[in-house]
């Protein structure tokens, strides 16, 4: 896209070197795994109460914030610490499968599937208050991981099934950094396609991302393969314009064209509006709804009330939202194309608006509980007879003060709309150059009034309850 | 080496899983009470007593109130002694939802207790 030189963090002296050396991924996911089993450790054995157990802090608080902070200045630094894949790849050493994954499951419907399940089950079960649940959630992962990769080849577990890293691969269209050649002459002359077939022990790219051919993040978990395998160095981190793949239409090495992928184009409808549902979990209107919907249903038990609230929000909101939107454009600008082609294109505008509700969301939990895990871990330290560290301090949390936090959340949603209302901008004047205002002003009306939502969500008092009936 | 790391992995998960907790057993007994239970300020009342029965007097008591999901914003707030073993203050409980509480004493001799006790469900304010 741009062809200037970029700036390319690999060069850098202290984390560019780092990152070159070919151990980088497995140090970073040392410690990362050596928590996950802290977690589980503290999850099972540990109190019951959220607060005082390092099993809800440390993923509900400390990871998810980490993780959207992280994707909005640098790139998708989870999958590229990922401690899941620690153990798997140690499996790889012994195991090399040589199945195939299922020629009939090579999209994003199973990660869909999981993404909507994995939000389903976080709000019935309120995972975020329960330390034991969480844990399991912790094991199953570790053990679907090494599962699947251990008997299909490649990466199909990051890129067809994980949940998290689909969150990841989504929200990075956005990052203002990406894994990308530094020299396309180079690759031209290129025979042997190291970077996509490895060299030697050096893993190619496990999720079938050719680098030349390569656009974008979509689908790259940073892991480096491909930077240690080019026998010419020919790859590194570099710079770009945030959010402007998102108007890219041509072909994308291992992914095809987005423009024509419902799956994607479904992973991401249920990105932006889920943003909007896990944030509806938590304020007081929520639960005002659910009594309703239960007595209009005359149930008593929670799950069908949330289960039509979640075809509500994700499923036919978006359908009649994107169809609208969709169909006046067309109108509007005369395009030729049918409606659904045109909803197929422009739902990536509004990747920018979900990304900036998710960070909003979880900056938020960030920020007002970083402080929790200290008592916690001086509680723990206590039970082994570490007197030192002093009485818990269970008045710590927040790491800000309150007062600066609604500017902070008002400005990452608003920050996200201004991107989703520029990527509608250019998606309309590539396809209608005169009358693009017309093809716009659908979208940026819907772009406004998710805003509104999320505005209006943003000030609505909170509430926390585990059952959200009775 | 691979194999013996593998192996190491393994032993850490079971170790994960095996670890016993301590339980502390608490030498002081408590009994909080919570008035209104709503949104907003509440007083909040604490009887201690020893395992005896003896009322505990001359302690400094401080009740924690936070709720049963990680990271929101704890409340605090700081107990006068009343009556002989009775404790009040006020506290404000600022969202409606689990709230527990964490009563930490230190019993005149210095010697300090932390109590979780459970808090009936806060409702929203009128
Ligand atoms: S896609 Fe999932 S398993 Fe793969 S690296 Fe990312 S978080 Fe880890
Ligand atoms: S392109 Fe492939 S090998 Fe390179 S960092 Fe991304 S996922 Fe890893
Ligand atoms: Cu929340």
């Amino acid at each position: 896209m741009n062809k200037a030189v970029a700036f390319d963090l690999l060069k850098t002296p202290l984390l560019g070197r780092f990152w070159r050396w070919r151990h980088a991924r497995t140090v970073m996911q040392v410690p990362l795994f050596l928590v996950a089993l802290v977690i589980v450790w503290d999850g099972l054995t540990g109190s019951p109460l959220a607060p005082r157990n390092l099993a809800t802090i440390l993923p509900w608080l400390h990871y998810r914030g980490f993780v959207v902070l992280a994707l909005l200045v640098f790139g998708n630094a989870f999958c590229m610490a990922c401690p899941f894949m620690l153990p798997r790849n140690l499996v790889r050493r012994f195991v090399q499968p040589t199945r195939h994954w299922p020629a009939r499951l090579r999209n994003k419907w199973v990660a869909v599937t999981l993404f909507v399940l994995f939000l389903f089950i976080y709000e019935r079960y309120d995972l975020w208050s329960t330390p034991w649940w969480t844990a399991w959630l912790v094991v199953a992962y570790f053990a679907a991981a090494l599962l699947l990769d251990a008997v299909f080849d490649g990466a199909p577990f990051c890129k067809y099934v994980c949940p998290l890293g689909q969150f990841n691969f989504v929200s990075s269209l956005v990052s203002p950094f990406e894994v990308r050649v530094r020299s396309h002459t180079v690759c031209a002359d290129c025979t042997t396609h190291d970077c996509l077939r490895g060299r030697g022990t050096q893993r190619g790219c496990e999720l079938w991302l050719f680098q030349p051919r390569k656009v974008g993040n979509f689908d790259c978990t940073f892991c480096l393969d491909c930077v240690h395998a080019c026998p010419h160095d020919n790859v590194g981190i570099l710079a770009r314009v945030p959010a402007a793949e998102l108007w890219f239409g041509g072909a994308r090495s291992g992914i095809g064209r987005i423009f024509r992928r419902a799956d994607i184009a479904a992973l991401v409808t249920i990105f932006v509006f889920g943003a909007l549902l896990n944030a509806f979990g938590m304020v007081s209107p929520v639960y005002v709804l659910e009594a309703w919907l239960a007595d209009v249903l005359n149930v008593q038990n929670e799950t069908p009330v949330l289960a039509l609230m979640f075809v509500v929000v994700l499923l036919l909101e978006p359908l009649f939202l994107l169809g609208a939107a969709a169909w006046l454009a067309r109108r509007l600008g005369n395009l030729a194309e049918p409606t659904v082609r045109v909803a197929l294109r422009y739902v990536y505008a509004l990747v920018p608006f979900g990304v900036g509700m998710w960070a909003a969301h979880y900056a938020f939990h960030f920020l007002t509980g970083f402080w929790t895990f200290v008592p916690v871990v001086q509680s723990i330290a206590l039970e082994f007879g570490l007197t030192w560290v002093g009485r818990p301090r269970w008045d710590l949390a927040a790491l800000l003060p309150p007062v600066w936090l609604d500017p902070l959340e008002w400005g990452l949603i608003g920050l996200g709309a201004f991107g989703s209302l520029l990527v509608v901008a250019e998606l309309a004047r590539r396809d209608a150059p005169r009358r693009w205002l017309w093809v716009a002003l659908p979208w940026m009306g819907l772009v406004l009034l998710l805003t509104l939502v999320a505005f209006w969500l943003m000030g609505q008092p909170m509430e926390m309850r585990g059952t959200l009936l009775g | 080496m691979p194999k013996r790391m593998f192996l190491a992995i393994l032993f850490l998960l079971g170790l994960t899983v095996a670890c016993a907790r301590r339980e502390n057993s608490a030498s002081v007994l408590a009994n909080l009470s919570i008035m209104p239970g709503t949104v907003g300020t509440n007083d909040v009342r604490v009887q201690l007593s020893h395992v005896d029965n003896t009322p505990v007097v001359g302690a400094q008591v401080k009740v924690i109130g936070n709720m049963n999901h990680a990271g929101m914003e704890p409340s605090i707030a700081s107990l006068t002694e009343t009556a002989p073993g009775v404790y009040e203050g006020v506290i404000e409980l600022t969202m409606p939802g689990e709230w527990f509480a964490i009563v930490e004493v230190t019993l005149e001799s210095g010697e300090t207790v932390e109590l979780e006790l459970p808090l009936p469900e806060v409702k929203r304010g009128e």
